[in-house]
């Protein structure tokens, strides 16, 4: 009989075989060091209507909706974010405040640059994965949100 | 459950480092504590691609607090519940239905054929002890995907994945591993042969 060590050891064998980390995912980690800004102020996210509610929503969750906040001195990112039902696509529509000029979508090095419309945006089509957003403040400082997973 | 290796004790001077500029004690940093990360995200069943994003917005979220961590020796703990928040948004995003990814899973299992040797034997037999695994419940199968990352997480940093006291670990643990002899037990897979 095998002792619980041991099992355990066999089956932290079989997860290396099976379900490795891929060696993509690892290098994007790496490399996500390059998206590391040290002049920019970041804004963190005050509000998530998602935050620390349970994974059990999901089953009867109303909509897909998710709306965030996020704040830096004097300027406020308000997002919501919607995933379509059929295409998986998400669209985001929201409002900035304290901030002037274009609001830019970041995903990884691509970037999407929306314009804001009375602080007004909302930009369609863009695909799951980590983004955030960054915008200029009234003194061309640049303020990003903290990454979100879209 | 100890890890060892010297970047443990000294997460500290990785995290100035890599906040004051040194790309090498990040990339440390991913090696030491990916396979973590990733057994997080699949601890939840996420796909490939869900994963992946689970553990890039994990990191990601870890350059924005380089310089904000307070309490470096629990680095591990932090990472893992960043990612557990992201994976329960992911599967709240997600309508995907937990019941039909058992059945994929219960799909690839192979069946069984006449051992030509005792290397098939033993492969075969790893690939069908892999697939009850698969089967667990979905407490065990958290509690034991994250356990066997590699390095072996400290039981901290699995209590802070699955959001459970660390005194509850040790005989959940012994549940699940009991549970999975038993079903073992049933498929006829004998445990003790390499």
């Amino acid at each position: 009989m095998t002792t619980d060590d041991e099992l355990e050891a066999r089956l932290r064998d079989l997860a290396a075989q099976h379900d490795a980390v891929p060696a993509h995912v690892t290098a994007a980690a790496r490399a996500a060091w390059e998206l590391r800004d040290l002049d920019v102020r970041i804004a963190t996210l005050v509000a998530d209507s998602w935050r620390d509610e349970p994974a059990v929503a999901t089953r009867d969750s109303v909509g897909t909706l998710r709306m965030l906040t996020f704040t830096s001195d004097g300027a406020s990112i308000e997002v919501d974010v919607e995933s379509d039902a059929v295409t998986g696509m998400r669209r985001m529509r929201g409002f900035v405040t304290g901030a002037d000029g274009d609001l830019v979508v970041e995903r990884g090095r691509t970037r999407i640059t929306v314009p804001l419309d009375d602080g007004q945006f909302d930009v369609e089509g863009l695909a799951a994965g980590p983004a955030r957003l960054s915008v200029l403040d009234a003194s061309g400082a640049r303020i990003v949100t903290t990454w979100v997973s879209l | 459950m100890e890890t060892a290796g010297t970047i443990d004790d000294d997460l500290g001077a990785r995290l100035a480092a890599a906040a004051a500029g040194d790309r090498a004690s990040w990339d440390a940093l991913v090696d030491r504590f990916n396979a973590l990360v990733w057994s997080v995200a699949r601890s939840f069943r996420l796909s490939d691609e869900d994963a992946a994003d689970v553990v890039q917005t994990t990191w990601l979220r870890l350059l924005d607090h380089l310089d904000r961590i307070e309490e470096p020796q629990r680095l591990g703990s932090w990472l893992a519940t960043t990612a557990r928040r992201e994976c329960l948004h992911t599967l709240r995003r997600t309508s995907r239905e937990p019941a039909l990814e058992v059945i994929e899973i219960m799909a690839t299992v192979p069946d069984p054929r006449p051992p030509v040797d005792h290397e098939l034997l033993r492969g075969e037999r790893d690939i069908a002890l892999w697939a009850l695994f698969e089967r667990l419940s979905d407490g065990c199968r958290r509690l034991l995907r994250v356990m066997i990352a590699t390095p072996p997480p400290s039981y901290a940093d699995i209590a802070a994945a699955l959001d459970m006291p660390v005194g509850s670990i040790g005989p959940t643990r012994a549940r699940c591993l009991a549970t999975l002899r038993t079903l073992a037990v049933d498929a006829d897979i004998a445990l003790d042969l390499g």
